[in-house]
Order: structure tokens, then sequence, then C-alpha cells
């Protein structure tokens, strides 16, 4: 009878413990969230790390690498302007879809035909002004624009390139087994689980590693902290700052990513007494974004002065943050006739972003100290988001520059559609959107860009504090490195995680 | 019988449109979902044509009356953010609460009214004194924190259980103990007190007289008789459950709907919040009546009264 149960006991146990698979052969890699859907044409919505799933199964035509982001051709070799308004593509040859077709101009043609209907999404305003794709011959695509369109090129690298087999397959069916041509296949997705891929043996790019993906979704951070530490995952990200130290020990390391998600402040310039330069200018003297950065962060984050980020289109290394001196902020609001302060409402968001409510408490204390009486008004993400665009926010309101492509779409999102601004100053921001926005060559919109990261700098048009750096966890024994750019290779958000 | 049925059911269909009417009035006034589902790289045009795709940018009243006379036909509509049935997003996730709620429930009533029935029995004893002190501990102890503590111990230390997820019975232990650690002192206090007033009772006095054993007279007279607060209690806790038990859910990254819910939530996604309250409120009458219906068997004189 005993002997029955043991073996009993012995049968479920095999039953409920799997098989490990070879570590070296499945890498874990545990997000936040989780993807709304795989299929990159989704009516609506999509999910930021939808695109981080997504950049393993479908290719786009051109990518960007190395710490300065440059060009790099993926399934276009070469690119082209016969006049600025048309983008010309030469198509790598050989690359099939998983599903075994061959990826023909044809497929990219119907890709952006496709992206263009599907007017209520993001990646829909990626492609702007775009007019349309036309087939030259197999291998040769060309995009039109109706006007010039400079940031399109950096744009395409988040254009997932859709099979022509999406339209017979149909939006449902496509969506609950996606393919593309990129280094990993679709295997399985159980949802609020795991979505599980398998590298393509056929991938242009050379085998990829490891043999099979799996994307967790794990909201808490401590909790995909201690799966690390446990072994359950290979990679996270966002680890909890708090244990940053600890899981630089042991079997666990920790990979820092210079980030380009700017903490932005938006100050409402229109209003008394932000509408005077040098209000704004003593908000900026009063904060001490150092002790910020080192006690709230734990130094994961470089105070900043600008709204760009090194290796972006527009960054100015001699832009340095505004000094933490509060004499100097107490003087300038003696000058703009404040000498016994204000109150000023801020809105402010919540666990969003890394130790948003500590940041802006911490600094609504420093204001406090030159007699700005600071109210913080913790406010949900949608109506920050919807306030700014509409510019119906009082005062100091929280925004969020985060460039996943190209510069011009945060340009436009914080200096361009908020009419926040007095006539003089929003006549100069227009002036240097639309200049930017028009000019093809990158160097000199770069030199564009860099005169607005000035300007926003000497007219304090934001309260600056810090822009973050990226985190990411592993296990010591996964040989993957912070590289830029993308490939054959398992990589999160813009950058690669590749072997060394 | 029939007639009691029919009316609970009529009552049922009134709450839950009172229920929808609050929801979707608290959730289409907090934000607009175009700003928090398309990143901020969507422009306003992008903006207007999503906000067109799933009617918002029909008056409020409006877009009320079409959501009511789509669920009437038995379409929840879709989620904003999966593009796909809201209540097939929520259902898909209805097993692994299942799972969990039973658990923690089986668990609970297991653990705890034993205990609570112990410690009545002895009252003010050591046995006492010590089940009450657990359930300060049980009842006090934040899930969270308490689940935080458990991966550490058996899953990072011991390497007992994995830390989080779900698939196969070993992912359950964590967070099937932790939820029901707080049912079980839940019921415990519940089940002592009553105990207490039920031991106290003439009939018990007379069972005692009788020379039945401390045992029968313990359960079969006393922890009947203390059954009805019990059972309603485990029934309500059972409807809370179904909805999701959102922190455990959470810390142990577990499938479930309340975790699903929260992310709706915070993503305006009211198609899939909307199909998850109504589900859960379906649930809840079911469990009223059915609790109506048990009552009148643990005590007859409900019975007589009702007919």
């Amino acid at each position: 009878m005993k002997a029955l149960r043991n073996a009993l006991i012995i049968i479920v146990l095999g039953l409920i413990v799997p098989a490990p698979v070879h570590a070296k052969d499945q890498w874990v890699v545990a997000f936040g969230d989780e993807p709304f859907s795989l299929n990159p044409a989704n009516k609506g919505a999509q999910a930021v790390v939808s695109d981080y799933v997504m950049i393993h199964l479908y290719d786009a035509l051109i990518d960007f690498t190395g710490p300065d982001l440059a060009l790099k051709p993926m399934l276009a070799v070469r690119w082209e302007n016969p006049n600025p308004t048309t983008w010309r593509f030469t198509l790598r040859r050989g690359v099939k879809f998983h599903n075994g077709d061959p990826l023909t101009a044809a497929d990219v043609k119907f890709t952006v035909d496709t992206q263009l209907a599907n007017k209520g999404s993001s990646i829909n305003a990626y492609l702007g002004p775009t007019e349309g794709a036309r087939v030259i011959d197999p291998q040769t695509v060309e995009i039109t624009t109706k006007t010039p369109f400079p940031p399109l090129i950096f744009n395409l690298t988040r254009l997932h390139i859709l099979p022509r087999a999406y339209a017979s397959v149909g939006m449902d069916a496509f969506a609950a087994k996606p393919f593309g041509s990129g280094p990993y296949r679709f295997v399985e997705w159980q949802r609020g689980q795991r979505i599980v891929l398998e590298a393509n043996p056929d991938y242009w790019g050379g085998q990829p590693m490891p043999k099979r993906l799996v994307f967790r979704p794990i909201a808490d951070p401590s909790t995909r902290a201690a799966e690390l530490r446990a072994g359950g995952v290979d990679i996270i990200t966002s680890p909890p700052i708090a244990q940053v130290k600890e899981l630089n020990t042991g079997d666990t390391t920790i990979l820092t990513v210079p980030g380009a998600r700017v903490i932005a402040y938006p100050i409402n310039a229109l209003q008394k007494p932000l509408n005077d330069v040098r209000v704004r200018r003593a908000l900026n003297y009063a904060v001490d974004r150092e002790t910020i950065v080192k006690s709230l962060l734990g130094g994961l984050g470089r105070a900043t002065g600008q709204p760009f980020t090194p290796g972006w289109l527009g960054y100015d290394p001699e832009i340095g943050p505004y000094p933490y001196d509060p004499a100097q902020a107490r003087r300038l609001l003696a000058d703009a006739g404040y000498s016994s302060g204000f109150e000023v409402p801020w809105n402010i968001s919540v666990g969003v972003f890394v130790a948003d409510k500590e940041v802006a408490e911490a600094s609504a204390a420093m204001l406090g100290q030159v007699g700005v009486r600071v109210r913080l008004v913790p406010t949900e993400r949608a109506k920050i988001q919807q306030d700014l665009q509409s510019s119906t926010f009082d005062g100091i309101t929280a925004g969020q520059w985060g460039t996943v492509a190209e510069s011009d779409i945060m340009v436009r999102w914080f200096f361009k559609n908020p009419r926040i601004f007095t006539p003089e100053v929003e006549g100069k921001l227009h002036q240097l959107v639309a200049k930017a926005a028009g000019e093809l060559d990158r160097d000199r919109r770069g030199k564009v860009y860099r005169e607005l990261a000035r300007f926003a700098h000497d007219e304090a048009l934001w309260l600056f504090i810090h822009h973050q750096d990226e985190l990411i966890a592993k296990r010591r024994d996964v040989p993957w490195q912070v590289v830029s750019g993308r490939g054959g290779k398992a990589h999160i958000y813009y950058f690669v995680l590749a072997p060394r | 019988m029939c007639r009691y049925v029919v009316g609970r059911v009529l009552q049922a269909v009134v709450a839950l449109l009172g229920v929808t009417c609050v929801v979707f009035l608290l959730v289409s006034l907090s934000g607009d979902p175009a700003f928090i589902l398309l990143t901020p790289e969507a422009g306003e045009e992008q903006r207007a044509a999503f906000r067109e795709l799933y009617g918002l940018d029909q008056p409020l009243p409006v877009q009320y009356a079409r959501y009511v006379s789509h669920v009437a036909r038995g379409d929840f509509g879709s989620s904003f953010a999966f593009n796909r049935p809201a209540i097939q997003v929520v259902l898909e996730r209805l097993p692994a609460t299942l799972l969990l709620t039973a658990t923690a429930i089986a668990l609970g009533v297991v653990v705890g009214m034993p205990a609570g029935v112990a410690a009545a029995s002895k009252a003010s004893g050591p046995l006492d004194r010590l089940v009450m002190a657990l359930v300060l501990l049980g009842q006090s102890v934040p899930t969270f924190w308490l689940g935080l503590l458990m991966i550490r111990i058996f899953a990072v230390n011991l390497r007992l259980v994995p830390v989080s997820g779900h698939g196969t019975v070993l992912h359950l232990v964590m967070p099937a103990v932790a939820l029901g650690l707080y049912l079980a002192a839940l019921l415990a206090r519940l089940t002592r007190s009553e105990m207490l007033e039920a031991l106290a009772q003439d009939y018990v006095r007379t069972a005692r007289a009788k020379g039945l054993s401390e045992r029968v007279v313990t359960v079969a007279h006393a922890l009947k008789n203390a059954l009805l607060p019990i059972v309603t209690l485990i029934g309500l806790q059972l409807g809370a459950l179904l909805g999701g038990a959102v922190v455990t859910e959470t810390v142990f990254a577990w499938p479930g709907i309340g975790s699903l819910v929260l992310d709706a939530i915070l993503r305006k996604d009211y198609p899939v919040v909307l199909a998850a309250v109504e589900f859960v409120a379906a649930a809840f009458i079911v469990i009223n009546v059915a609790l109506d219906l048990l009552y009148g068997y643990l005590d007859p004189r409900l019975r007589t009264a009702r007919t």
C-alpha cells in the first residue's frame, strides 16, 4: 500500500515538474508588462512592450546602431532620395518569411498601405505625411511623402514589415499566430503568462542565439528581482532601485544603459508669474539635482538641463544642468517682484516612472526653501498627457520625454502642440520645429535641434531634473552585453543584448 | 420557491444595470483612453481616429445606451487595448482565478474552522490564546509583505517552489497559502465567536445532560448552529475572490482576473473593466441565491418563514 502511494507520488511529481531545458538554449526575459498584440497592424492601441517582442518576429527596412544611433541596412541594403519627397530602397535578396514566402517590394508596399489605413494607431503617426509606396521591381520600392519628411528614415526603423499573406490570413488569425521575417518564430502565447519564440534557422542575418526566447510579464519589480535571483528568469528590465546593489552580487549582475527618457516638468509659461523667464530660471536654480540623482535614484541617472540625451540628435554637451544656487534663485525672484514667493500647483504622476513621486516631493521641498510654495497634485497619466496637449494645466505638469526613433515626434509633443508659451517664445519654437522638420540633412537638422535645446534651456521652459538610466539585470551566466542596434540577436528596447 | 428565484434574478438585472452605469461613468470620466493607449508618438489625428474606431467620439449617454443594448445581446464589446472581445479577455483568466480561489478557500476552511472550534471549546486556555494570537497576525500582516517574505525564504533561499507564475502545482503553493492564511484567520475568529455563543445556549446544556460526548455536542449541535454566519462569510469571500485577488496575483505574477482588471482600469480599457465587473456582479448574485437556499437547509426556521 505504502509502496503504491510512493509510486503515485513519484508519478504525480513527474507530471508536475517540467523537464528543465538546457540553460544555454533558452533565455527567459521578464518585463513589467505584457504586449497588447503581436500584430504590428493591431487596430488602435499598442503597448511599448509589444515592440520589445515584435522586433524579434519582424524586420524593418533599416535599423540603427552604435552609440550615435547611426542608420544601418536591414531589409534594405541601400536607400537614396531621388528627390526630397521620394525614398528609394533596394531590398536584400533571398529574405523569406517564416511561412516560406519570399519578402519582396510588394510586401513593403502592403505594409505601408496597411499602416496608412490604420489611422487610429501610433505607427500611423510615424508615417507622417507619407503618401504611399510604389513597387519598382521585386527588389526596389519607393515611398513617397506629400512634403519633405526627413524623420521618415528614422521612423521606418519602427515599421515592422508584414507579409502580404496577412490579407488572406485575416487580422484575427494573424494576431493569433503572427509571422514575419525576423530572427525568431512565434511558438505560443499563454495570456498573462508567457510568450514563447524559437530561433528562425533560415534567418538572413545568421543563426540567432539563444534557440528559445520566453517573455514573461511580472508586474512587481521585487518579484522580478526574486525570479532572477532564484534562476527562474535570466534577464529582467527595471529592477527595483533599492535592490541594485544586491543584484550586482553573486549570480546576478546589473547592466546600465544611459537612457533616452527625460523626466520633464513643462511649465505653463503663459500664466503669471511663470510667464517671467526670471521666475522660471529661479525654479531651476532652486533644485539640487545632484542630490536628487544621488539619494533618490541611487546615482542611476544624470542631472540635465536640456531635452535631448547623449546619442540622440540634438544633444549638446555644452549645455549643462542649472547649478544649485538658492541665493541666485531668491535674487531672481526678488527682481521679478516675488521676494515673498508665490504658490503654484504641480501635477505629478505617482508610480509611473522610477521614483517620480519622491523626485517631485524633494524638488517641491527645495522650491519651498526659496519661497515657492508648491502644491503637488497626483494626477492620472491619461489626464497629464491630455492636459499638456490641450494646454489645460496650471503651473507645472509632468511629462515623459522618451524618443524611440526620431526626436521630431517628441519635439512636436512638447514644443509645438501645447499653447503654453508667450507669443515671442512660441514664434521662435515653431520656427525651429518647422526648420528641423524640413531639413533633409541629418547634421544640419541636429544643429537646429541643438539650437532648440539651447533655447529651451535659456528660457527655462521646463523645470529640468534628470534623465534616467535604463536598468537591466541578468544572470551572470547569460552571455549578453548591451550594444545598440538590432540584428539576429535577442534584444530589448533599442538596445541589443548580444553575445560577447 | 420559483417565484423567489425569479424575483432575485429581476433584482439582479436592476443591480447589474446600476453597477454598469456607475462603472461606466467612473471609467469614462477619469480620462481619455486615446491618451493612454496610444503612445505619445500618436498625434491628434491618430487619437481622433482611435476614438472614432471605438465610438468614443459620441456623447456619453449615447455611448452608454449603445453599450447596454449590445450587452443585452451578449456583446460586451472589444477591448481597446487587445482589440479582442472583452469577455474573452476576461474569461481566459477565469481558470487561474478559480483555481486560486478554490484552493485558498479550501485552505481557509480546513485550517480556520477547526482552529476556531478548538479555541472556543477551550476558551481562555493556552490554545485559545495561541489561536487568537495567530489570528491577529494573520489578519494584520499585509498580503504583499507575506508574499514577498515567502518568496524570499521558500523560493530564493530554499528553492522549494518557483517564485512566480502559473502552470504546475508547485506554482500554486505560495499564492494559495498567502491568500488562504488570511481567510483562515478571518474564519477562525468568526468561528470562535459564533461557537462561544452557541456553546452557551440551553440546547448545548441539554445535549450534555443527555450524556452525549463533547465531540458530538461541539460538532453536531453547536457547530451546526454556528454555521450560518460562517457560510455567509465564505460566500462573500468567494464572490470577492472571483473578482481576483489583486495583491496576491500581482506579487506572484498569477494570471488571474484581478491583475487584468487593475491594468484595464489604469489603461482606461473599460470594455474589459465592465465585462469583469458584470461577471463578478453576476457571480455575487448567484452566490447570494445559493446562500439563501443553503440557509434554508441549515436552519429549518428560515424555510418556513419564507413560504
